[in-house]
């Protein structure tokens, strides 16, 4: 549904020199180029969920600009259901639905109903698919609530689940969503996720999501792409990231009499918790040592009130792989 | 094609809408036209107070000429003169670029919608100039009808040019010296401040090679039977030849800007 080969987009920047009278020297100093994407290749199958995650500045945004056609690649190919989006863009805009979470595509000034109003002719939703869709928009995200209210006095909740049904309100096959969760709170944070399922799950809709937020990766995505500095860094299932970037599990420990607490340890994990602390953290290899032997081992030496195994933290192995530190 | 007449008749309407969404705007707008109305009258009576004519133009078409120039410049030249330019720089202009009907049409579009809900303050300007003995019929109903033609033709090349400098955003993103620029030769060179029966003979030979003439100047002609009925023709062809080679341009440099298209932040 989504292909990129190779992509490429640089940018060109007057370098602003240091010293008295930068401004009047920067008029003449050489332009830089900054490649904000460096050839990065993808693709994407319909009816997937792809979390598209990296660093601020590591060029998601501009991968997303890219595959929706409103940026020309310096370099590379891509297609999206069959269209080059840059040079098909009215062909493109059918195909695609976009949320950018730091920019509007609703008429500021006036009610959200009447921006809906105008994407549904835009788009030539009929009337009925209209009627049927308002009323699912009403159900998962409470539009009906806030559909009269000015975009410009909408809630940055209200405004992005105003975005969501602009986006999806023509039922297009692709939605890109640009960072659609920041700022909001977990009521607008589920209520996006819901309908981000709903549309996948009835219309096979495929969806390609930049979020900083490993909720929204770890509770939609089926795969994700990992990205930094322009440069595809990693790119396959949750699962196997956490493999190769996270190989431990922490086994979380609370003695029964609190002065054992500095005592447990166990030969077969490493203590990982600070001394002092009521709980104790013992991180092991699951490829080398199984729980039950390292709960065995606990249990046999000391007296335990409450024992747990904790999964690494997608958060975690996202910023050890953002570090470069696996 | 049906598609694409509804997706421009949305745009049409949002621009009108947001236009009249702020009613305190639309009615000072209309108080400002109505003074500048008022204004014009007063000046131009005064000009004439000791003369029968200047250069051969009577007080009764000077002031005419006045108030109907401040009713079509209201729509050609409103003060905003393109929303495109602040989407650039709020980079609302990547939603722009991925609708299903092009940057300019939905641009232009929006500027009819806008110029419709421009249209009380014109007509009251109207209203002004025929409360104060300003404005008489035009000739025939030929002349009337060639008018609103005219006229018509003059705003679509008006909102074309518009449209074509406000396209100097992507580029330099703040276009108010460009507009600035823009603004002054438009309305001097439209003949929307000073009628252009009054400019040297050797200024009169440079404008006439231009088209802004053509979108205030020339239906006012008309208006005025100054022109025969097949110069009138001739007036509406050459509107029309320019009108074609302005979206001509438009869609050139359109299609240069959304190659050079730069959104800001994330």
């Amino acid at each position: 549904m989504i292909v990129a080969e190779h992509l490429v987009k640089q940018f060109h920047r007057r370098a602003v020199p240091d010293g008295p009278a930068s401004r009047f020297r920067s008029l003449f100093a050489a332009r830089e180029a900054v490649r904000a994407v460096d050839d990065i290749s993808l693709a994407i199958d319909k009816g997937e969920i792809v979390g598209f995650l990296g660093p601020n500045g590591a060029g998601k945004s501009t991968t997303i600009k890219m595959l929706t056609g409103i940026l020309v690649p310096t370099a590379g190919r891509v297609e999206v259901a069959g269209v080059v989006p840059w040079r098909h863009r009215r062909r493109n805009a059918l195909n695609i639905g976009v949320v950018f979470g730091q920019r509007s595509q609703l008429w500021f000034d006036l009610p959200l109903r009447r921006s809906l109003e105008a994407i549904r002719d835009l788009y030539s939703v009929s009337a009925a698919d209209y009627r049927n869709r308002m009323s699912q928009f009403d159900d998962l995200l409470d539009l009906g609530s806030f559909l009269d209210t000015p975009v410009r006095s909408l809630s940055l909740g209200q405004r992005i689940r105003g975005d969501l049904a602009a986006a999806t309100l023509y039922r297009p096959p692709v939605l890109y969503l640009d960072e659609p969760t920041v700022g909001l709170d977990v009521v607008a944070k589920v209520a996006l996720r819901d309908l981000i399922t709903s549309l996948n799950v009835d219309g096979r809709t495929t969806v390609m999501l930049t979020t900083h937020d490993m909720d929204d990766v770890e509770q939609l995505c089926q795969r994700i792409m990992v990205i930094d500095g322009g440069k595809m860094l990693y790119e396959g299932d949750l699962k196997d990231l956490k493999r190769r970037f996270a190989p431990y599990r922490d086994l979380i420990v609370t003695p029964r009499s609190p002065s054992d607490a500095d005592r447990i340890d166990s030969g077969l994990a490493t203590r990982v918790s600070s001394p002092g602390a009521a709980k104790v953290t013992l991180r092991f290899d699951p490829q080398e040592v199984s729980a039950p032997e390292v709960i065995h081992s606990v249990s046999s030496q000391f007296e335990v009130s409450d024992i747990s195994i904790l999964d690494p933290q997608l958060e975690d192995v996202v910023r050890r792989l953002y570090g470069g530190n696996p | 094609m049906r598609a694409a007449l509804r997706g421009t008749a949305a745009m049409v309407r949002l621009g009108a809408q947001s236009a009249l969404h702020f009613r305190v705007n639309v009615g000072i707008s209309v108080v400002g036209a109505c003074l500048q109305a008022v204004l014009l009258i007063v000046v131009w009576r005064n000009v004439y107070a000791n003369r029968q004519t200047v250069q051969g133009v009577g007080v009764d078409i000077a002031v005419q000429y006045a108030i109907l120039s401040l009713a079509v410049a209201h729509l050609a030249l409103p003060f905003r003169l393109s929303s495109l330019p602040e989407r650039v720089r709020q980079g609302a202009i990547a939603t722009d670029v991925i609708r299903p009907i092009g940057v300019t049409s939905q641009n232009l579009a929006h500027s009819v919608g806008e110029a419709a809900a421009a249209l009380p303050g014109s007509v009251a300007v109207l209203i002004v100039g025929c409360a104060l003995d300003g404005i008489s019929a035009p000739r025939d109903l030929w002349a009337a009808g060639f008018f609103v033609l005219s006229v018509g033709l003059g705003l679509l090349m008006a909102w074309t040019m518009n449209l074509t400098v406000s396209m100097v955003a992507f580029w330099t993103t703040d276009t108010r010296g460009t507009f600035y620029i823009y603004r002054t030769l438009a309305t001097f060179c439209s003949g929307a401040i000073v009628p252009l029966w009054f400019i040297p003979e050797w200024l009169a030979h440079m404008l006439n090679a231009l088209p802004f003439r053509l979108q205030i100047f020339a239906p006012l002609e008309i208006w005025f039977g100054q022109v025969t009925y097949d110069h009138s023709k001739q007036l509406l062809i050459q509107q029309a030849s320019w009108l074609a080679v302005l979206f001509l341009l438009l869609h050139l440099v359109a299609r240069r800007a959304l190659r050079v298209v730069v959104v800001n932040g994330g």
